[in-house]
């Protein structure tokens, strides 16, 4: 570290250190702070809420995302985003390289901190010719929910600073949109999502399901970027308003409809008729001083709400989309349930992969002529291989959730309707699943094998090794096959043949378990 | 259900305690399931109505169509 200039004021911070590990800084009063780099905001945060104190001072280490950059020099500012100003600046050596630090995306674009602490394109950075197509994409979103029924406004930090500003917030970076349906009970307001989802998805757009009501709706702006604008689903029930994914509040539906409207940006967009009531259930009652820091004190009780009615339903989806990233560029090959399942059913017709990844199994059953249906939650996984395979009449890829059941009634129902012989493949899937899904799992490969004599082909690590199998495979940990033996069970299967086996012959090699199961005893 | 048997008896101030911080818990997990039966119901009757009453019309290639169609905004 390397000190070139220091400039204070009066009521300036003390900080007694600063380098590639962090801020030290002297102090007990709580105060929010903005780091800028080179007179551009980078983070914010609340001294003690954030910090770690200590014998000497508070800590501030850097946050993760940010880190990879801090190799070179920059003029740190610590700056009150209220009255009092600049509070210290001094340029800093990070690293040894000589060059301005650039917190900047592949693109060039600058990023800086959300309140999440991702490393976004915050709204600062853009300039007015690049706002005006967010601006249309909000304006299109909220005219197509309008064609579907729905009255929805302008929420969370969008209507913070419509309402509050007038324009879009500058360290936020996305728009969301709410709306308060007519139905008051959970399942109600459910089924109303999927119907949202299906006339959207007939209008031309493409949606990602987040929760039971929550969606994304993806533009592609004037710029040719593609945005996803989240959609909040709420609803009124007994005098409480409840809005996804942190309102739980006391509320009257008055306070709601009909909609007033806010400036943002120059345009007029609607938001909820009383917006102090609406801010105040979103981010209490200081809504009106800004704060780059928030984070949302939701009560545990309306996250366990909001938990138990409307999620769960991509856990593990990031979790595969990282796997998969990580791994793209591995060899491929055939698993050995591949190669068991073609050589037990010669006369294999169709072949279903639950959880394919990136398809070479299935492009490998559809060489050999076999019909070959790609099934995985996490379609970045198998999105090369479809393309590739486009104009295969032998090869689908869905996209399948065993945590949905839609999609654990719906994709059988379909496949159940192919030619026979079928048969079912599932590779390292289990291990990552609850008992819901594993149980949704053995249902759907039920269905997908009614009326043929096929069978249902599992491997899954039983025994995790010091080989790197484990996080080869994205198997991550084992799962004791006495588990999944009473599932099968359960659900009214019979296991055929088992066989447990050490992947290779190395000492402490890890061991995976190959179970064929079916249900026509 | 929920520890009922833990009532019973006499019981320190302790035991009692521990047994109605059981009882919440097994209460909390039983709450939360039944929160999620909510989803499940809605799925269901979302699959029944827009795919089995087709069914049940016999329709083979307006069923073809629906299948395809119902699985095509999954996301």
């Amino acid at each position: 570290m390397r000190s070139l200039s220091q400039l204070r004021r009066p009521g300036a911070l003390e900080v007694l250190r600063i380098d590639a590990a962090g801020l030290l800084v002297a102090g007990t009063r709580e105060q929010l702070v903005d780091v800028s780099f080179d007179d551009r905001r980078i983070w914010s945060f609340w001294l003690l809420r954030d910090g770690e104190e200590g014998d000497d001072g508070i800590t501030l280490t850097w946050p993760k995302p940010l880190r990879p950059f801090l190799d070179g020099v920059t003029e740190v500012t610590l700056s009150d985003p209220g009255a009092r100003g600049v509070l210290f600046s001094r340029t800093v050596q990070f690293g040894e390289r000589a060059d301005r630090i650039a917190v900047v995306n592949p693109a060039g674009r600058p990023l800086s901190l959300d309140k999440s602490l991702k490393l976004v394109e915050t709204f600062d950075t853009r300039d007015a010719a690049q706002v005006e197509p967010l601006l249309d994409a909000i304006e299109e979103v909220l005219g197509a929910l309008r064609q579907v029924g729905l009255d929805a406004f302008l929420a969370y930090g969008t209507a913070l600073g419509a309402i509050r500003d007038g324009g879009l917030i500058g360290h936020d970076s996305d728009a969301d949109l709410g709306y308060v349906s007519t139905h008051d009970h959970p399942v109600d307001v459910i089924r109303e999502s999927f119907r949202i989802q299906r006339a959207l998805t007939d209008m031309g757009y493409r949606v990602t399901r987040y929760s039971a009501i929550a969606l994304k709706v993806h533009v592609l702006e004037s710029d040719g970027l593609d945005r996803g604008l989240d959609v909040f689903g709420g609803f009124m029930r007994d005098g409480t308003l409840y809005l996804m994914g942190e309102i739980a509040v006391p509320f009257e539906r008055e306070w709601i409809y009909p909609l007033g409207t806010a400036s943002l940006e120059g345009r007029e967009f609607p938001v909820p008729a009383d917006t102090d009531k609406f801010l105040t259930a979103t981010y209490g009652p200081r809504w009106r001083v800004p704060d780059p820091a928030y984070k949302f004190t939701t009560p545990a009780s309306t996250i366990e709400l909001f938990n138990g009615w409307f999620r769960g339903m991509r856990t593990g989806r990031a979790g595969w989309h990282a796997y998969h990233k990580r791994t793209a560029h591995h060899a491929a090959s055939v698993s050995a349930v591949a190669e068991e399942v073609a050589e037990r059913h010669p006369d294999l017709a169709t072949y279903v992969d639950i959880g394919c990844g990136r398809g070479t199994d299935v492009a490998w059953f559809a060489d050999r002529g076999v019909t070959a249906i790609g099934l995985d939650f996490q379609p970045y996984a198998f999105d090369t291989e479809a393309q590739r395979r486009a104009d295969d009449p032998r090869v689908t890829f869905q996209l399948f959730n065993l945590l949905e059941l839609r999609h654990v009634l719906a994709v059988p129902a379909w496949i159940a309707r192919m030619p026979g012989p079928r048969a079912v493949g599932c590779v390292h899937v289990v291990e990552r699943l609850g008992r819901r899904g594993r149980l949704n799992m053995l249902r759907s490969a039920r269905m997908m094998l009614a009326g043929t004599t096929g069978t249902l082909h599992l491997q899954f690590l039983s025994e995790k090794g010091r080989d790197g199998y484990a996080r080869r495979t994205g198997a991550r940990k084992p799962l004791d096959p006495s588990v999944v033996a009473a599932e099968v069970e359960e659900s009214g299967g019979r296991i055929v043949e088992q066989v447990r086996e050490h992947v290779s012959d190395a000492p402490g090699s890890s061991q995976v378990c190959r179970m064929i199961i079916d249900w026509n005893a | 259900m929920f520890g009922l048997g833990n009532r019973r008896g006499h019981r320190s101030g302790a035991e009692v305690d521990s047994s109605l911080e059981k009882r919440v818990a097994a209460l909390e997990e039983a709450v939360q399931e039944n929160r999620a039966l909510n989803v499940r119901l809605a799925e269901l009757t979302d699959v029944v109505t827009e795919l089995l009453l087709p069914v049940a019309a016999r329709d083979e290639e307006k069923l073809e169509e629906l299948l395809g169609k119902y699985r095509g905004d999954f996301s």
